[in-house]
């Protein structure tokens, strides 16, 4: 695969920009499963949207790589065009997507024990309804930040907030999920 | 994107230095933490190869079919004239690039603020031709202006310093200078521009001595300013300790007295302290920038 792999997201962009089908390919590689991740939890669990997402936000992605500007962080720029497809996708469903709509679970390890995949998939599906909790701003930051390793100032880039709003906006979802997680227990009890 | 550092640190202990970077309350971090032990239960999706491989040759197809060029448009490609070529450097020159991408991120007040206070000295000024170029009113302002701005423009990236480092490719002192070039240019041109007007406007002004006259000061103060800015992480203090000097040797210079003849002597417009003031404001900007490489300049400091 030539030298491709060891060259950095922003230098693989701008052979992108030039046709290089070699870079589009490590780039896809580096991130498919990331971006699915991302899209999959903001989606709440709904994996065929998610993926759909995914290939809509690559697909964007390259019919408008030409406007990538070097050397503007390369997965901010992908991780803004994976939101805004999300955020059209719920708009044109005029769809609430801050309620738990958790419907489609991964299919278990087949090395696990039946019974430790069952609690496995329990406790990814309680996250995924806390998650369902928050608000949509706060759950992209939260996202963000925790599962894709964004640091503040490149979620703020992705989102095209300030910094501060960022900050308020992790402390509130954080702060938020913590109330569910207490209800939940107290319930529990 | 991140550093390695930061790439191999848990999530649960990134949130952690986060919360605690961004100053959440000692008895809620550790509450707020157990969120990130909670958000750790949920495992990533498992890919399905035969979907994953459908979109790569998706985006292969689109690629080429982008990158197809048909034989009329090869007929119709004329080579690139010397202002495209230019063009391409251009846009390739990673320098001008870090410029670029710093001109949008410094405060609008500090751009909007430097041409206003630049404007009303070339208004100050306009009567005052009897005067040596010196002791005009343009030529002790445009240090002042520069000096100020300078200072602030290093508090301004304090609060997300850390951030800008990890999130970006270029060096923190890379970006600072970028800024500080950005910056210094656009009060040098404000400045030739204000002499041109005086020059211009009023017959009785030179353009060359009036340029000399506050040329050395203003890259001095700037350069004083911005390398107590970074020593000091106190842009304010800098900027009015940066004044302060000034406004002395303005005040020791207009001075008649006996006592401070000596020190007036030492007149900064003149040519024979150019040299020493411009060496000093390079010397006081590399170690400036040096600073701020340094771990112990970093955001560990600042918070």
């Amino acid at each position: 695969m030539g030298n491709a792999g060891s060259q950095t997201d922003e230098a693989l962009a701008l052979g992108v920009q030039q046709g290089n089908a070699e870079n589009l390919t490590v780039l896809f590689d580096r991130h498919y499963s990331t971006l699915l991740a991302y899209l999959y939890r903001l989606c709440l669990g709904q994996r065929p949207l998610a993926e759909d997402l995914t290939q809509e936000t690559f697909l964007r992605a390259l019919r408008g790589i030409g406007s990538y500007q070097y050397p503007r962080p390369f997965k901010s720029w992908l991780y803004t065009i994976a939101t805004n497809s999300a955020r059209n996708h719920f708009n044109r469903a005029d769809t609430r997507y801050t309620e738990s709509v958790v419907e489609d679970y991964d299919l278990p390890d087949e090395t696990q024990q039946p019974e430790v995949a069952l609690l496995v998939d329990e406790e990814a599906d309680e996250v995924l309804a806390a998650l369902g909790q928050l608000a949509d701003h706060q759950r992209e930051v939260v996202l963000l930040f925790y599962y894709q390793g964004f640091a503040q100032q490149e979620i703020a880039e992705a989102l095209g907030i300030p910094l501060g709003t960022v900050k308020s906006r992790l402390s509130l979802g954080l702060r938020r999920l913590r109330e569910h997680i207490e209800q939940k227990e107290r319930a529990s009890c | 994107m991140l550093n390695n550092h930061q790439h191999n640190q848990h999530p649960v202990d990134r949130l952690r230095r986060t919360l605690l970077a961004n100053g959440e309350p000692a008895e809620d971090l550790e509450s707020l933490v157990n969120v990130g032990h909670f958000l750790q239960q949920s495992a990533a999706p498992q890919v399905d190869d035969q979907r994953r491989s459908a979109v790569l040759n998706l985006l292969l197809d689109e690629l080429a079919t982008q990158h197809t060029v048909s034989p009329v448009e090869t007929v119709a490609v004329q080579p690139a004239g010397w202002w495209s070529r230019l063009g391409s450097w251009l846009d390739q020159c990673w320098w001008l690039l870090i410029l670029r991408s710093q001109v949008r991120i410094v405060s609008k007040t500090i751009w909007a603020g430097s041409a206003l206070v630049m404007l009303l000295g070339v208004v100050v000024t306009l009567p005052q031709a009897t005067l040596s170029a010196a002791a005009l009113p343009f030529t002790m302002i445009a240090p002042l202006v520069t000096a100020c701005g300078v200072a602030l423009l290093y508090d301004d990236m304090l609060p997300g310093i850390h951030e800008l480092e990890d999130s970006t490719r270029a060096s923190l002192p890379g970006l600072i200078l970028a800024r500080l070039v950005l910056l210094f240019s656009f009060d040098l041109l404000l400045a030739l521009a204000g002499s041109v007007i005086l020059a211009l406007v009023n017959t009785e002004i030179s353009l060359l001595p009036l340029i000399l006259s506050w040329l050395a000061p203003v890259t001095f103060l700037a350069a004083l300013a911005f390398f107590l800015s970074v020593f000091l992480l106190d842009a304010l203090a800098a900027a009015a300790f940066s004044l302060t000097l000034w406004i002395v040797y303005l005040l020791v210079r207009a001075d008649d007295g006996r006592l401070l003849q000596r020190l007036s002597a030492a007149d900064f417009s003149t040519s024979g302290a150019h040299l020493p003031l411009l060496l000093g404001a390079l010397t006081l900007v590399v170690m400036g920038l040096w600073l701020v490489g340094t771990p112990s300049r970093k955001f560990e400091d600042y918070r």
